[in-house]
């Protein structure tokens, strides 16, 4: 059984092209790579 | 593969040969984020979008550097109708990579249409009013929007998914179905889509909202409600060639004949008939008219004859001896006649007068009185009545001696000669009256004997 108010609540807006541009500059997700680097870095200094 | 802190290209070696910096574990790592993207793209193939996704990101998570993915993961999104979303990674891998980047094409050809792309942006618009609608309870308007979304762009699957969920709560599965085999189609293990379906094949919903109504699910047993419509299936088909064209034109001409035979004929026949019954009508009507006036003037000629008959019966009256006039003349020529002393012209004048004919008492009084004077007997009027016979004027004689038998009737010579006289008129009843008046009173007498010679000769004749 759906609990269609839990369902709807699922939905999120969809992005507008006039919104894509803030969506860029704050794609500055971190990923492995850069955890990978950053633990390096942090090795090497010690 | 290039080093991730100098960029130079790196060997089988576990250091990078040019800045010495360890790299087995990124090399493990990128090596993860590739493998996730064959996955995406292997899902890509199959039109398995959400999986693709979820693989895509994945490797993007793991390398944020992997250009292919990116790209790849843009394409996915648009093909689910998130355009935005497509646009913000083309954009990002054309900024960590501008030259050879194939998000350069893409972005180009997108901007190409702008057309196209305003209509995809006002439909993202609009999901997103429709899903505020939908949150605050509008249901209906969200429903309005939602289909003028799907109408316009049907790859939206998002806003496929929105509408299928409010048809469900409707309890319109069957429209949701059709929404979500749709989506199936752009996107083969959509994961909502899959619920939803599911659901709708074996339970049912039930909303939190204020009214705590459950829709139940069983779609294919839901009774008919007000707002559905039923379409009738239509009888029409196309003609299959010109020949049937043809055949239904002849059908037609035939069918407006045969009508205009039965229906308009009868009714200008009937209109006809009528008409002619009014002209037989209305010419009775003359005729008896006619008729009436016929009979009226022969009414009134006969009436008017019988006034002619009578006046020109009363002129008669006045043109012959027996008229006033002819009786005064007679009557005055025997005053005359008087006057002058000739008494037996006197008595002959009045002979011819009938006294009752006289019109007034006093001349009826002349008569008598010069009859009185005038009357010598019967000799007077036996003398003229032979005299009259001697002539052969036999009216003259009977008519005197008719006076003179009147005044003495025993002489035999006056029925003699009045007998005579009358055979001498071919009057034979009046001349055997005096005949048997002679035999009766005068038998044997020589007039007697003579009469009888007369009439056996007239018998021998």
């Amino acid at each position: 059984m759906i609990d269609f108010d839990e369902e709807i609540r699922k939905f999120q807006p969809s992005l507008e092209v006039d919104e894509a541009e803030d969506a860029i500059y704050n794609n500055d997700t971190t990923d492995v790579t850069a955890v990978i680097d950053r633990i390096v870095r942090e090795i090497t200094e010690k | 593969m290039r080093c991730y802190k100098c960029n130079s290209v790196l060997s089988d070696e576990d250091y990078c040969t040019k800045c010495g910096a360890d790299v087995s574990v990124y090399k493990i790592v990128v090596k993860a984020s590739n493998s996730y993207y064959n996955q995406g793209l292997a899902k890509a193939g199959v039109r398995d979008l959400t999986g693709a996704v979820t693989a895509l990101k994945t490797s993007l998570e793991l390398n944020r550097q992997n250009i292919k993915a990116r790209n790849l993961l843009g394409l996915v999104y648009y093909e689910m109708g998130e355009l935005a979303l497509a646009l913000s990674e083309w954009v990002i891998s054309l900024n960590l990579k501008q030259d050879r980047n194939v998000a350069e094409v893409y972005v180009r050809k997108v901007k190409s249409n702008p057309n196209k792309l305003e209509l995809i942006n006002q439909a993202a618009k609009k999901y997103n009013l429709a899903l505020a609608k939908v949150k605050e309870g509008g249901d209906d308007v969200a429903l309005i929007q939602l289909k003028k979304v799907v109408a316009t762009y049907p790859k939206f699957i998002r806003a496929n998914l929105l509408l299928a969920l409010l048809y469900m709560k409707r309890n319109e599965d069957e429209r949701a179905l059709k929404l979500l085999k749709g989506v199936l189609k752009i996107d083969r293990n959509n994961t909502l889509a899959l619920k939803y379906i599911d659901e709708i094949n074996n339970t049912g919903v039930h909303s939190d909202s204020k009214d705590k109504e459950e829709y139940y699910r069983n779609s294919k047993h839901r009774p008919l409600s007000g707002n559905d419509v039923i379409l009738p299936r239509s009888s029409y088909k196309e003609p299959s060639s010109g020949v049937f064209t043809v055949v239904y034109i002849l059908l037609g001409v035939i069918i407006g004949a045969a009508l205009i035979w039965f229906l308009v004929v009868p009714a200008k026949l009937q209109s006809s008939q009528h008409e002619n019954n009014e002209t037989i009508k209305k010419y009775s009507e003359q005729l008896s008219g006619y008729s009436v006036e016929i009979t009226t003037l022969q009414s009134a000629n006969e009436e008017l004859q019988s006034q002619l008959d009578a006046a020109n019966e009363e002129l008669e009256n006045y043109k012959g001896d027996t008229s006033e006039a002819a009786l005064y003349a007679r009557l005055i020529e025997a005053v005359s006649e008087y006057l002058d002393n000739n008494l037996d012209a006197a008595a002959l004048a009045l002979a011819d007068i009938d006294v009752t004919q006289l019109p007034t008492e006093i001349s009826k009084s002349l008569y008598t009185t010069l009859e009185e004077n005038c009357s010598q007997g019967a000799a007077t009027f036996y003398i003229a009545g032979v005299n009259a016979y001697n002539q052969q004027n036999y009216v003259d004689a009977a008519r005197y001696l008719e006076r003179a038998y009147e005044l003495d009737d025993t002489t035999v010579e006056t029925p003699y000669y009045l007998a005579m006289s009358y055979y001498g008129l071919n009057d034979l009843e009046n001349a055997q009256k005096y005949v048997d008046i002679v035999h009766e009173r005068f038998g044997g007498t020589t007039f007697a004997a003579q009469l009888d010679e007369y009439i056996n000769s007239l018998t021998t004749d």
